[in-house]
């Protein structure tokens, strides 16, 4: 955590063209956000600067959000991070794949930067 | 006799006498005349004998010796004695004869008769001195000349000086001069006596006609009296004799008549007052018995009667009524009697019970004929009763009507044998199957046409609705009264027919069961046959029957033969056995055969029962099943491989293709919001159509992936209390804008409804889908009508519009993918006909139905039913997929 009031978010998604627009919404919105183009990427981030938020595509290539999800719960210093999933994946199973990776929330592709924002806000309030 | 057969006799009476007077006159006449003649006659003839004696006398003077010992033959005495008895010398003479005493002729003036001889007694007896005289015919005796008749007279012939004579003399004389003279002597006789006569009788016969009649009428009258008299006579006989018998008849009947009569007191004991006398000839005990003691009367009743009869008797003497009683006394020798006693209560002047007469008659005769005659009835009785079947006489006519029927027909029909006597209840033809009834009269009148017993087969019916096999043997007999009857009996064959038919379709099971049945003896030869071991094993039955079972087996495999049979003889089946039998062709066969024992009815093993069911077909099918289930396992895994392939595709598209459309919709609702500057009308309206197309290419997405979970039966509803009519206010509300930019009345009515279990999202989804169709299909100005109701158990949502209609040809393929109807794509109406699919789907995993009712060009009608369950309290969290 910093001294910085804005919560910091981590976004981590391959599409550049999402991650660009939720990085905006969301630094928009009054939040700090830092992406991240692959797991690799996102977990590397996280372990180096844990955030107050994580907002993962569940696929992604090297590293899947579940994997990546698994890893952060793993690691001392994102044990208790909160985790968002973004999918696309509409079936049951991906869902609970999701839960059991540890993850707290998930948002079905597509989204409306309204809904994500409603989630975004509950999971930094809890 | 009558007066009109008598009016007939007078003239026939009158006849009679006439005729009768007249022939005695006529004989009187006669009689006369004939006397009259016979002494003309005689008178006559003595003047002939008279002539010729004298003409004798006178030749014995003339005729010499000669002349009467030998024939003249000498001319000159021949002339000379021709000249002697010249015709014209004696008057009337037509011949003469000189007879020697010999019988010789020695002269005739007929010279051809000399010498001639005859025998003639006359001649003696004219040589004995008298003469004879005879009449006859001039040639009787030869000669010549005219026969006339003649008398001729025979004299003797003396010569002179002799005494005795010498010959005879024999002239002929014509008897017609005679004659004549006769006549002329009797007719004037004759006139005179006729004339006389017949004035007599013409005199006689009116006095006689008179007498006739008056003698006619007393006789008739006599004859009526005798009539009369006869008649009277009769009946007095015939009274007489009626009389007698009836004397005689009535003496015998108070004679033999075993009635005794007696008068009685009314006490207790109905003591005897009178007995007649005949009771000692019936009883034994004298009349006086009865009268000395006042109680022998109930002395000699038989015991088992007395207080019967008595009480009877007591209850007569107060009622004063008359009866009769039947009773049994004891005879003096210990015989059981039985009597009729009818009793009559005398009054007197006042009307009280005076005593009791009455008469005994004894019936012992008659009660024992009634006890044999019962005893027989109830003989016969029983025995038509333990005839095993139907005895009956009946008439010859359409009813069959009964004159007696036994009682085993309450067996046969269910009905009593009273119910069909004289047709009382129902004719026996009622009960006579319909179909038979006409064979059996016709069988019926064959055998009484020819006079003979009948059988024959036929069905009844039975109460119970049952049909009967019987079988009925009969003949016709002529009744007592005349009429021909037909006695017979009716057997209940149908168990008997019941078992024949079982045995002959079990028969027709054997013969036509695909599968080789055979039996064996228990010595392994083949008995029986059927058509399947014909067609399995390529032998007929009269090839094979006879043979060994072993001929089926193998080589290598008849021991088997030997250890099924010892199974067999100790009473075990076997059953299932497969193995391999050979055909006749040696071709091998699977078999499946189930080996029986055949057990005779005490239950002893007689043989052995096989069927063999020809397997082979089953063994190919099996091995080809194997092979077929491998190919399928191998299928299996390739589907399986194939479903994880789509399974993978379904994750990439929706992947894929959603990744760029969050993009465009993010950065859509950037510009929009007017993040990246300010935007003009024209700019904010072709970014309007920009979003509208990635709204739809997102639902269209979203459908696909639906219908791809659907079908890999992975569709699960997040279950929850969902409230209908609030769900269904939301879709309207949602169809609303796009109703009145149509200018389509859009309604919503909602009736009271619990609240049903299901998923909130999918429920919306469906509603959203039927209302949007429905306005979509519906032209402008038309009307789209959502209602919501309860309805038994269910949930009923209905959808009607009042659009272009559904033609009935396309309304069972509605509910596929993809499917468009001609109309919507005609009228490119837009749609990807998988909207209906997924409604279907919805419906069906709430377990509900969904139907379709429209006429072409006439709205349609979507009805939806969701079953309510009880909703559980579960958290209701909708996951809203496409909300945007």
């Amino acid at each position: 955590m910093t001294g910085n009031s804005r919560p910091l978010i981590l976004i981590a998604d391959d599409d550049p063209d999402i991650l660009s627009l939720v990085t905006l919404r969301l630094e928009r919105s009054g939040y700090e956000v830092m992406g991240a183009g692959d797991g690799e990427q996102a977990l590397a981030a996280a372990i180096a600067q844990p955030p107050d938020l994580a907002l993962l595509d569940v696929m992604m290539p090297k590293l899947d959000g579940y994997e990546l999800t698994a890893r952060l719960r793993g690691n001392e210093a994102t044990r208790h991070l909160p985790i968002i999933l973004l999918t696309a994946r509409v079936q049951e199973s991906d869902i609970v794949r999701g839960v059991e990776a540890g993850a707290d929330d998930y948002v079905r592709k597509p989204f409306s930067i309204q809904e994500l924002r409603e989630r975004v806000q509950a999971a930094l309030g809890r | 006799m009558t007066r009109s057969t008598s009016a007939g006799r007078p003239p026939r009476l009158v006849l009679r006498f006439a005729v009768y007077s007249a022939l005695a006159l006529a004989l009187a006449g006669t009689g006369i005349l004939w006397v009259v003649r016979h002494e003309a006659q005689v008178h006559a003839e003595r003047e002939l004998t008279s002539e010729a004696t004298s003409a004798a006398a006178t030749l014995s003077t003339e005729l010499r010796k000669a002349d009467l010992t030998e024939p003249v033959t000498s001319p000159g005495r021949l002339a000379a004695l021709d000249a002697l008895f010249a015709p014209e010398l004696m008057s009337g003479v037509v011949r003469v004869k000189l007879w020697r005493h010999d019988g010789t002729v020695t002269y005739s003036n007929e010279h051809s008769l000399i010498g001639t001889r005859v025998e003639a007694e006359e001649i003696d007896e004219v040589l004995a001195g008298r003469t004879v005289r005879e009449r006859g015919r001039l040639n009787d005796e030869g000669g010549t000349g005219k026969n006339i008749k003649t008398i001729s007279a025979y004299v003797p012939l003396r010569l002179a000086e002799e005494q005795k004579p010498r010959g005879v003399l024999e002239l002929y004389n014509d008897y017609r001069p005679i004659e004549a003279q006769v006549v002329a002597t009797v007719k004037p006789v004759a006139l005179t006596l006729g004339l006389a006569l017949l004035l007599l009788f013409g005199s006689l016969f009116p006095i006689l006609h008179q007498v006739t009649k008056a003698l006619e009428h007393r006789s008739d009258r006599l004859a009526q009296q005798a009539e009369e008299l006869e008649r009277i006579l009769n009946e007095r006989r015939q009274a007489v004799a009626g009389l007698h018998e009836a004397e005689s008849r009535y003496r015998a009947l108070v004679e033999q008549l075993p009635l005794v009569t007696y008068i009685a007191r009314l006490d207790a004991w109905s003591s005897t007052v009178f007995m007649s006398p005949q009771i000692e000839t019936i009883l034994g005990y004298p009349a006086q018995d009865w009268l000395d003691d006042p109680q022998f009367f109930p002395r000699v009743l038989h015991p088992d009667d007395r207080d019967r009869v008595l009480a009877q008797h007591a209850d007569a003497h107060k009622t004063g009524r008359s009866f009769s009683i039947q009773y049994r006394m004891i005879a003096r020798d210990g015989r059981v009697m039985w009597f009729e006693d009818s009793v009559t209560i005398v009054n007197d002047a006042e009307g009280k019970p005076l005593q009791a007469q009455g008469f005994l008659l004894d019936i012992t005769h008659r009660k024992a004929a009634e006890v044999a005659l019962s005893e027989s009835e109830e003989r016969f009785r029983t025995l038509v009763a333990n005839v095993p079947g139907v005895i009956f006489r009946c008439s010859i006519d359409d009813d069959w009507t009964m004159e007696f029927l036994s009682d085993e027909i309450d067996e046969l029909t269910g009905y009593p044998a009273s119910d069909f006597i004289g047709n009382k209840v129902r004719a026996f033809a009622s009960v006579i199957h319909s179909e038979d009834a006409p064979i059996l009269t016709q069988e019926v009148e064959a055998a009484v046409a020819e006079e003979r017993p009948y059988t024959i087969e036929y069905r009844t019916l039975h109460r119970d609705g049952s049909i009967r096999h019987v079988v009925e043997r009969g003949q016709a007999i002529l009744g007592r009264d005349g009429e021909t009857k037909l006695d017979g009996a009716i057997f209940d064959v149908t168990q008997r027919w019941t078992a024949e038919n079982e045995r002959l379709k079990l028969a027709s099971i054997v013969e036509s069961s695909d599968d080789a049945i055979m039996a064996a003896s228990l010595d392994g030869r083949l008995s029986s046959w059927n058509s399947g071991a014909e067609r399995v094993f390529g032998y007929t039955a009269e090839e094979i029957i006879g043979k060994p079972i072993a001929i089926l087996a193998p080589p290598g495999r008849e021991h088997e033969q030997h250890s099924l049979f010892e199974q067999i003889t100790a009473g075990q089946a076997t059953a299932h056995l497969e193995s391999v039998r050979r055909r006749k062709d040696g071709g091998l066969i699977d078999v499946s055969f189930t080996f029986s024992p055949l057990r005779d009815a005490s239950g002893a093993v007689i043989g052995a029962s096989a069927i063999a069911h020809d397997i082979t077909e089953r063994r190919r099918a099996e091995a080809e099943r194997e092979r077929l289930l491998l190919e399928l396992a191998d299928q299996n895994e390739r589907l399986r491989e194939l479903d994880r392939l789509k399974d993978e595709f379904v994750a990439l598209v929706s992947h894929e293709l959603r990744t760029p459309l969050t993009s465009i919709r993010g950065y859509l609702e950037l510009v929009l919001e007017e993040e990246a500057g300010a935007l003009t009308d024209e700019q904010r309206q072709f970014l309007g159509v920009v979003e509208r197309n990635a709204h739809r290419l997102l639902a269209l997405v979203g459908d696909l992936l639906f219908l791809a979970q659907v079908e890999a039966g992975k569709l699960s509803l997040e279950l929850g209390a969902v409230d209908l009519s609030a769900i269904a206010v939301e879709s309207v509300e949602t169809a609303r804008p796009l109703a009145e930019g149509k200018d389509i009345t859009l309604t919503l009515a909602t009736g009271p409804l619990a609240l049903i279990t299901g998923d909130r999202a999918r429920l919306a989804q469906l509603l959203d889908n039927l209302i949007s169709n429905g306005v979509k299909f519906t032209p402008p100005g038309g009307r789209v009508d959502v209602r919501i109701k309860g309805q038994r158990g269910n949930a009923v949502i209905e959808v009607r519009d009042t659009g272009m209609g559904i033609p009935s040809e396309e309304q069972h393929h509605l509910f596929e993918r993809f499917f468009r109807t001609a109309k919507a794509t005609e009228q490119a109406i837009p749609g990807t006909g998988l909207g209906l699919a997924i409604s279907k789907a919805i419906v069906d995993a709430h377990g509900g139905q969904i139907a379709v009712a429209s006429a072409d060009g006439g709205g349609t009608t979507f009805r939806i039913s969701l079953p309510i369950r009880q909703a559980q309290p579960t958290e209701e969290e909708p996951v809203e997929e496409l909300a945007l």
